[in-house]
């Protein structure tokens, strides 16, 4: 039962073994099989709606395996990508500790190494995470990283030994540290653990030692030295990495004491120390005193903040829509918010996606087609059932775009409401329409991006979350933020206009829609764009050369001209490397002070730019413009007018909320606030007098005994005198008793609708009831709210319990 | 003939000339009798263990020459040869790592009764083994692991188990009797005269306990104490205890008094002491600018010393800052001469190291990364220390200090939460320091004037606080958190927050995570369930740069704050 | 033989006797009391009766010196060649035929901390002592009590008397039961083995300690000692302990030995004896004597002192000199904490001044962020003043919230931060003691009680090497 002694997780999901050892006997051979293969597919039943075939359902079972791996994979992929700069800065750090020259650091005496892992405030990700880290330093090999990958080698070619020897790796949690010699102990022990070749000799000798005795280590580390050294020389030997993993629930003053004993042990043992810091280096100035403080040498390591992981995650699945399954906007907003609000989960995040994967496949018939590589002749299309087709035609987006076509062709429009066949080969088309669209997509918000990123405006730079988000929403195209873009291109001078242009071009033509020609056979919108962009980049260098020959003499700036001279020899490369710094710059100075600059810049232009040629710019400028917002326009378009789009977009958050937003308490409260909403009993209805006030706050008789004892208990303050509440509670009980000629229909429906309760009002026939009854019932609804923690029994005022929630909500 | 050990260690400790010559002098000849216990104390970084260590492991280690009256090159060879290979006459115990009666039991016993540990430490490499910490620099510490490496494989551990004092005892006298060649030696060797003489006719060697950072013993084993002061009354042998401690001895007597030892107190070292022993810092491939060294560590001490009486920081600072101060010089910027200039130079990164005394924020590594990198001009400095980069640092005030340096020195203090936690943090800083009876006033929703009356109330409080004297120093805000339950912390929170946001079980996760991160604290013991309280352990700052990030301007709902 | 053999053998021989290895060469002022226990030891092993009794004394008035000279004394009577466990040996060891009339047992209470040990012990010692029957018995408590008690009470006055020395008596009656003081007690009461249970403890109410049952058996003899009365005596202990004997320089029958050495040794003797005596003439001497009397009478308090001057006895000044004595006369004396606090750095020492504001606000209890606002307050204040005086702030350092002083030292207002790591020193040094006991939560509001009194603190002040003036009259200042 290791699996279940986990603390964090609140709930254990077992699923009865596919052998069906566990399902008890009763059940016939039948029964097991069909057990059996309904854990196979993971309870994936078939949809009775559209009374689809075994096989459709079997399909959903596939493609959310499918999916589900592909995501799973991306975010994995993700992760470790932006976690593998910090990893090999890590695996540095620790490998060159003790065979670092002085020409690093001269410190007048050795210092414990020390590194300070800022991990992120969330804790529970942290145990994947440091086993990551302690995988990376005990292997013998740096990460492989793409920007450290130089690096990387001229640290590793001055020492070859360091790395050659893997340093051990010990983890302690703050759990299994609670005093001095159980931290000792632990660290030992793993230690021990981990060179299992060299651990038994050292105890042999050592059998009398206690087994929080540093010697041990020291004898072990030493057996470790003699047995693995070759060549006796000296930066061969390993260092041993003690990881701390959660700092702050450390015991402080055990930690002084533990990190004192490493340091005194560091001229025989190196130690290297790794500290994860959830919060900041505040802890570790609170935790330690400066006399242990000073015995280390600390360098910080800023793990990715979880948020940029978020993003990543986001841009890698959904912007470059790399899987199948998209996440609608109210969807994704509500996932975001969970992260934002709560908790810095990225774990938690996936869990919600896959919640959400699983929901879309499970529940939603048409998800058999939600399959990126649909074409004419796939399985799942022949297997749609009339069901499926109702489905299909009762899409907002299908009938949008029947609508669309009425006018265009109305005859194509009848045949994809009433012929089926006729449906059904239009839909590739229609599914590879929205594959076009998310490529576009992609490309497009990157160019967004692009220039957002170029124009170094701190105000209103969107995170692109939120642009996608946005996007999404459809609220993108005609957001205030696109024209203010354009508004900045506009603001360009030529020059770096030019150079905006050259990496526009640049942009698209790296873009993977461009360059990989046999992402889809039929010829692609973006190499028309592509053409449209460089011509006018052509046309922008043609006149600028035209410029710079006859302002040879005008032009006041050297620098210009040197620029221009570049431009004209076309070379992309080189050159405009050290422009775009300008560009910033300039732009900088513009939203700084911008009305002056422009000025000043027209007049520069006009210097610059004959009348002639000025004429052709502006209209060049203008082309741009234009060209832009189109390309905004047609591509940024919600993905809501896309026809099809329900099957491959999900788009409902009820379940979602339910499941990971539960809230106990104000169901519970309701519940006893007002009853009526949960047994919707028709007796429960405010008296004829009081038309004003609503059912919550007021006590009506007819409600549950510990409703009433609740409502009662609402108004009381930290103390509730049982006496009082029992009479109240026998007052409310007699209000209700008294039979008012006025309400005596209302009093018998009463009647039946308590028959129809718990029972517990069964025999209310007699006008008077007795005390007994009365108490009875008062010491049962106390018993429920004390069970639901609303009151305690204090000794602190005799007959008196105590109230324990908090004003009166 | 050798340079004696007395003359090693003396260079090697600059002004503790004194304390050496008494603490030999209290050694004596190797057998003759000496005081029952010493206790060494000053305050921290004075050298105390150093010195001890170095003194001990040259005279009787076997370190670098014998007895202090040494005439005979060869016989004091083999006395040291003899010294090496036999048990060890001394036993240096951290009081701190023998955190049980048993361990330093065992720990003595072992080391009294295996050859000295090898001497690279000690006298040898002074300026590494200064003060507590005791390190050294990368060759020496490699050169001691396979020194000891040897003489482990020779030796399988006899480990002897010692449970209690009485067992000790002893083994002190066991330790104490065995007499081997190193007694034999001094019989029959140079001095025998002397060694036949009749208290010393079958005293073998002292043997010497050290026990440092001694204070700890009092919460280890406060019987202990008066039985070690009285060790040798107690074996009857000739066993030295000496304890070296940070403390007064006043704090280790116990109620019905015991024997005293002789307390030998380390002074501060005086200027010029200092300037000595920093001199030996300076890295030998710079021995050419000597003198601009000095003349940095004058600088230094000047400014510095009254500050930090601690060497070890000073050093510290000297170690980091030296090479800031001649990189103009290196690069030409500056002539050597050119004191004022230089000095001006440096003074940024004073007032930079001021603001971070003690505090160790920027570690020696980074620091020379950094520099390196200013060297070479480019910022990224190849050293991932800051990975992902993202770090919201506050803005550090370095007058003229160029970036490099600040940037590094801003390591960030505030780190992103989520949003809801962040306001569960202020709500219960608020429900920490606001007195509940002014919660109504505070957070009732309904008045929309509460702000308005809480400055007034606010202003009244300062008002009422501000003059008498002892009151001011009452406020909430020195006093610390109080404890709340965590139901009116909720309250606060649901009424803080702008937006409706109905409870569920993450405002719960969360409140359970902060009090993993120890920003909140349970006072309530963990198995009690119901009526849960807490205190916000939280900064003011932190607070104020939560409810900035979150527009919330929190001074309106605190009472009584300045 | 040389000066320098002399020399060392004089050291070996004094800061032995210092160190209470070797017992001194007469007893003054405890004469009385030596007689009685002697006799009581004599008469156990003379007429084989079983004797109880207990001296009491503050500590370093010689209870346990009395003992050991009383056994010394026995054994040489006896003739018993007996090394006790002082380690310290007889010189006419030449009796060949070793019959021993007598057997010791020396217990601690430091040591044996309960009675398991104790018996264990006992058995060791006695076993030592060639009892073979019990040599090999070292069982558990449970049963080796009984073995040892049928073993005394089984034995006749013939058998050798045994005599248990108890030290730290009053530790032994903090045992379980107190079994092995009733159980001695029982023995020596019921008159079958010929024992003697002699206790010593410095504690005045030690008989308080026993239950009744043990009390009862216990025969209530008390000796006291007392710190040497007046003066003369304590000169006579201090002058006995420095003085050499011809033992000391082997100057007696020694065959090898020439006669010429001989009278080296003797001439140096005299000539130490002689310094010695001069030295007690000195003025500045006694009076560092005489302090040391005043203040507590304890002997070992002048050993302390002597130790370092006889250590540095050497060829060049064989004898001993009153100027060495003054200085380790002043190093023992000086009091350790303003030694220490004159380590303590500026901040420190401000802080230090804060809370000794606050303690006279009867503020005895604080934290550091009300000490930390008390200093803050001084700074600002102390600030405006600055900025108005000093046109030109003395070192660079001065930025922000530095000021130059009237005397040139710039104090600057420390981030809290560094503060509190100052303030940690002076909790770690101990002049500040947590009031409460150990509780988590930020080191901040943790409250504090000093150790130090207001006095103290405006001593340092002024001891203090650089302190500028403004905290000087900051510290002055009252309220």
């Amino acid at each position: 039962m290791d699996e279940f002694d986990s603390l964090t997780d609140g709930v254990f999901f077992v699923p009865p073994s596919t052998t069906g050892k566990t399902t008890g006997k009763s059940k016939t051979t039948s029964g097991k099989a069909a057990q059996r293969d309904h854990f196979k597919r993971d309870g994936f039943q078939q949809l009775k709606d559209v009374n689809e075939p075994i096989e459709a359902m079997e399909i959903r079972h596939d493609l959310f395996n499918r999916e589900w791996g592909l995501m799973t994979g991306r975010i994995e992929n993700v992760m470790r990508n932006m976690n593998t700069v910090v990893l090999s800065a890590i695996y540095n750090f620790v490998h060159n500790a003790y065979s670092r020259q002085s020409s690093n650091a001269a410190m007048p005496f050795l210092e414990l190494p020390t590194g300070l892992i800022f991990a992120g405030i969330n804790v529970p990700d942290h145990d994947l995470l440091f086993q990551q880290i302690a995988q990376t330093i005990s292997s013998s090999t740096p990460p492989s990283s793409g920007p450290l990958e130089a690096e990387d080698m001229e640290l590793d070619h001055n020492t070859t030994a360091s790395a050659s020897s893997a340093s051990h790796v010990v983890i302690l949690q703050s759990k299994d540290c609670t005093n001095l010699k159980s931290a000792q102990k632990s660290m030992i022990e793993q230690f021990l653990g981990l060179g299992i070749a060299g651990a038994t000799n050292p105890l042999e000798g050592g059998t009398r030692l206690q087994n929080y005795d540093m010697l041990v280590l020291e004898r072990w580390y030493q057996s470790l030295c003699e047995s693995d050294d070759g060549g006796g020389e000296e930066r061969k030997q390993p260092t041993l990495v003690v990881i701390l993993q959660d700092f702050e629930s450390f015991d402080y003053d055990t930690l002084q004491d533990f990190i004192t004993i490493c340091s005194n042990y560091q001229d025989r043992i190196p130690f290297v120390l790794l500290m994860g810091l959830a919060t900041s280096i505040d802890a570790l100035h609170q935790g330690l005193p400066k006399a242990v403080l000073s015995r280390l040498q600390t360098r910080k390591f800023q793990m990715q903040q979880s948020s940029e992981c978020l993003t990543a995650i986001i841009e890698d699945l959904f912007i470059h829509a790399n899987v199948g399954l998209m996440v609608g906007s109210l969807p994704l907003k509500q996932l975001i918010d969970q992260f934002i609000h709560y908790n810095f989960s990225v774990g938690g995040f996936i869990s919600n996606l896959k919640y959400i994967v699983m929901h879309h496949f499970y529940a939603n018939p048409l998800s058999i087609l939600c399959d990126r590589s649909l074409t004419a002749q796939s399985k799942a299309l022949d297997l749609l059932t009339s069901g499926h087709f109702d489905h299909l035609r009762m899409l907002p987006s299908f009938q949008q775009y029947v609508e669309g076509k009425l006018e265009g062709d109305p005859q194509e429009a009848e045949m994809l409401i009433l012929d089926d066949e006729f449906l059904v080969q239009q839909i590739p088309d229609l599914v590879q329409g929205l594959w076009e669209y998310h490529q576009n997509f992609g490309m497009i918000f990157d160019f967004l991006w692009f220039l957002q990123t170029r124009f170094s405006i701190s105000l209103l730079k969107k995170p692109k979350r939120a642009l996608y988000f946005m996007a999404l929403e459809g609220s993108l195209i005609n957001s205030s933020h696109i024209p203010f873009l354009q508004s900045l291109v506009r603001k360009l001078d030529s020059n770096n206009m030019m150079i905006f242009v050259e990496d526009w071009l640049q942009l698209f033509k790296e873009s993977p829609r461009c360059v990989s020609k046999e992402s889809t056979a039929l010829e692609n919108a973006m190499d028309r764009e592509l053409i449209v962009v460089q011509s006018i980049r052509d046309r922008m260098a043609a006149l600028l050369d035209i410029v710079s020959e006859d302002s040879v003499t005008s032009s006041s700036e050297v620098e210009d001209n040197g620029e221009e001279a570049e431009e004209s020899s076309k070379t992309l490369s080189g050159g405009f490397v050290k422009k775009r710094k300008l560009v910033s710059l300039n732009v900088y100075a513009h939203e700084t002070d911008g009305r002056q600059t422009r000025i000043a810049k027209k007049t520069r232009e006009t210097t610059r730019i004959p009348k002639g040629a000025l004429g052709a710019y502006t209209l060049l400028v203008k082309e741009i413009d234009e060209t832009i917002s189109r390309l905004f326009r047609t591509y940024l378009v919600c993905h809501t007018s896309m026809p099809l789009n329900e099957i491959y977009y999900y788009s409902q958050i009820a379940i979602q909320q339910k499941a990971f937003l539960p809230q106990p308490r104000a169901s519970i409260q309701t519940a006893l606030g007002q009853p009526e909403v949960y047994l919707n009993c028709d007796c429960c209805r405010p008296p004829s007098g009081s038309a004003g006030q609503s059912l919550a706050d007021m006590v009506l008789p007819t409600q549950h005994d510990t409703c009433i004892l609740y409502k009662l208990y609402v108004e009381c303050g930290r103390m509730i005198n049982m006496y009082d509440w029992f009479t109240a509670f026998g007052m409310i009980l007699e209000r209700g008793e008294q039979p008012a000629g006025v309400e005596e229909p209302l009093a018998k429906k009463r009647a039946g609708a308590k028959g129809s309760r718990a029972g517990s009002k069964a025999k209310t026939k007699a006008s008077k009831l007795d005390q007994k009854e009365v108490q009875a019932r008062f010491i049962s609804g106390v018993a429920e709210l004390q069970f639901m923690g609303f009151i305690k029994s204090t000794t602190r005022k005799t007959d008196h319990v105590m109230r324990l929630t908090w004003g009166n909500i | 003939m050798v340079t004696s050990p007395l003359q090693l260690l003396h260079e090697a400790f600059p002004g503790r000339a004194k304390q050496i010559d008494q603490i030999l002098g209290f050694m004596g000849k190797p057998w003759a009798a000496t005081p029952p216990s010493l206790l060494i104390n000053g305050n921290s970084s004075l050298g105390k263990t150093a010195v001890l260590k170095a003194t001990l492991s040259a005279m009787l280690g076997g370190g670098s020459g014998g007895g202090s009256n040494s005439t005979q090159i060869q016989t004091e060879q083999q006395l040291q040869e003899l010294r090496r290979r036999l048990p060890s006459r001394y036993a240096f115990l951290d009081c701190v790592e023998c955190h049980t009666p048993r361990l330093i039991f065992e720990h003595a016993i072992y080391q009294l009764r295996n050859p000295p540990p090898s001497q690279d430490k000690g006298s040898v490499v002074f300026p590494s083994t200064h003060a507590s910490t005791t390190g050294m620099s990368e060759k020496k510490e490699a050169a001691t692991v396979s020194r000891k490496r040897k003489r482990m494989t020779t030796s399988p551990l006899d480990w002897n188990k010692c449970e209690n004092v009485n067992e000790f005892v002893e083994w002190c006298r066991k330790i104490c009797d065995t007499k081997d060649e190193l007694d034999e030696f001094h019989e029959t060797h140079g001095n025998h005269r002397a060694v036949s003489g009749s208290i010393s006719k079958h005293q073998n060697e002292t043997r010497y306990l050290v026990l440092d950072r001694a204070e700890r013993l009092r919460d280890t084993a406060p019987t202990l104490i008066s039985v070690l002061m009285r060790l040798q009354e107690l074996t009857g042998r000739n066993i030295c205890v000496i304890l070296i401690t940070t403390i007064v001895w006043e704090k280790f007597r116990s109620k019905t008094g015991g024997y005293e030892p002789i307390v030998l107190n380390f002074p501060q070292y005086t200027k010029s002491e200092t300037v000595a022993i920093l001199r030996k810092d300076l890295p030998a491939e710079e021995e050419e600018d000597l003198d601009l060294y000095m003349r940095f560590v004058d600088l230094v001490y000047d400014v510095f010393q009254r500050n930090c009486k601690d060497l070890n920081e000073i050093r510290h600072l000297v170690a980091l800052l030296f090479p800031l101060y001649i990189k103009p010089v290196k690069e030409g910027k500056i002539q050597k001469h050119e004191g004022l200039k230089l000095h001006r130079h440096i003074q940024a990164y004073f007032v930079e190291a001021m603001d971070k005394l003690y505090l160790r924020e920027i570690s020696s590594t980074e620091w020379s990364d950094r520099t390196l990198s200013t060297a070479s001009g480019s910022m990224s400095g190849g050293s991932g220390s800051t990975g992902g980069g993202g770090t919201g640092g506050h803005v550090s005030t370095a007058p003229g200090g160029d970036r490099a340096l600040t940037t590094a020195l801003d390591v960030q203090n505030v780190f992103d939460l989520p949003y809801y936690t962040k306001f569960i943090l202020i709500a219960s800083f608020l429900a920490s320091y606001n007195p509940p009876r002014l919660d109504m006033r505070y957070f009732a929703k309904v008045s929309s004037t509460g702000s308005k009356m809480t400055k007034r109330s606010k202003v009244a409080a300062a008002k009422k606080h501000g003059h008498d004297s002892m009151g001011s120093k009452l406020r909430q805000q020195l006093l610390g958190p109080k404890p709340f339950p965590i139901e009116r912390m909720l309250a606060i929170f649901y009424s803080i927050l702008d937006e409706e946001v109905e409870e569920n079980v993450n405002v719960h996760t969360q409140i359970a995570s902060l009090v993993s991160l120890r920003m909140l604290q349970r006072v309530t013991p963990m198995d009690k369930l119901d009526s849960i309280k807490c205190k916000c352990n939280v900064s003011y700052e932190m607070i104020k740069t939560l409810a900035k990030s979150t527009r919330f301007e929190i001074d309106k709902y605190l009472y009584d704050f300045s | 033989m040389s000066v320098e053999e002399l020399v060392s053998l004089a050291k070996t021989a004094i800061s032995a006797r210092l160190a209470e290895r070797s017992l001194p060469v007469a007893l003054v002022g405890l004469e009385e009391q030596y007689k009685k226990v002697l006799g009581l030891m004599r008469r156990t092993i003379e007429t084989g009766e079983s004797n109880s009794c207990l001296i009491l004394g503050p500590r370093g008035t010689g209870k346990t010196m009395l003992v050991r000279q009383a056994l010394k004394d026995l054994e040489r009577q006896f003739g018993t060649s007996y090394q006790d466990e002082y380690g310290e040996y007889e010189d006419d060891m030449d009796v060949d035929d070793v019959r021993k009339d007598f057997m010791v047992v020396h217990l601690n209470g430091l040591v044996q901390t309960d009675d398991r040990m104790a018996l264990k012990e006992i058995m060791r010692q006695l076993s030592r002592e060639g009892e073979s029957e019990l040599g090999n018995s070292n069982t558990s408590f449970s049963d080796s009590l009984p073995s040892l008690l049928t073993f005394l009470k089984a034995g006749t006055k013939a058998q050798y008397p045994i005599i248990f020395i108890l030290d730290e008596f009053d530790l032994f009656a903090q045992h379980t039961k107190q079994s092995l003081l009733y159980n001695l007690f029982d023995v020596a009461q019921s008159a079958e083995w010929p024992i003697a249970v002699i206790g010593l403890t410095c504690r005045m109410d030690a008989l308080e300690l026993l239950e009744k049952r043990v009390k009862s058996r216990f025969s209530h003899r008390h000796y006291y000692t007392f710190p040497p009365g007046d003066y003369h005596d304590y000169i006579d202990i201090c002058k006995n302990a420095l003085l050499l004997t011809p033992a000391d320089l082997e100057i007696q029958t020694d065959v090898m030995m020439v006669g010429t050495d001989h009278r080296t040794a003797e001439a140096f003797m005299k000539e130490f004896n002689q310094r010695v005596k001069t030295l007690f003439e000195d003025g500045g001497f006694s009076k560092v004597v005489q302090r040391i009397f005043d203040l507590m009478k304890d002997v070992r308090a002048f050993y302390r002192l002597c130790f370092g001057p006889v250590a540095e006895l050497s060829k060049e000044s064989p004898y001993l000199r009153a100027s060495q004595f003054y200085e380790s006369g002043l190093q023992q004396r000086v009091d350790n904490k303003t030694e220490l606090l004159k380590g303590t750095s500026l901040l420190e020492l401000s802080l230090l001044i804060a809370i000794k504001h606050l303690v006279e606000r009867e503020v005895t209890s604080f934290n550091f962020e009300m000490v930390y606002d008390e200093y803050k307050d001084f700074m600002d204040m102390a600030v405006v003043r600055g900025t108005m005086a000093s046109s030109a702030s003395s070192l660079g350092v001065s930025s922000g919230g530095s000021i130059a002083s009237s005397d040139g030292v710039s104090l600057r207002l420390y981030k809290k931060a560094v503060a509190l790591k100052a303030f940690e020193h002076l909790v770690e040094a101990e002049l500040l003691r947590p009031a409460d006991s150990f509780s988590k939560g930020p080191k901040e509001y943790r409250m504090m009680r000093v150790m130090l009194d207001a006095s103290q603190i405006s001593d340092v002040v002024l001891k203090h090497r650089d302190c500028p003036t403004i905290v000087a009259r900051w510290a002055a200042r009252r309220g």
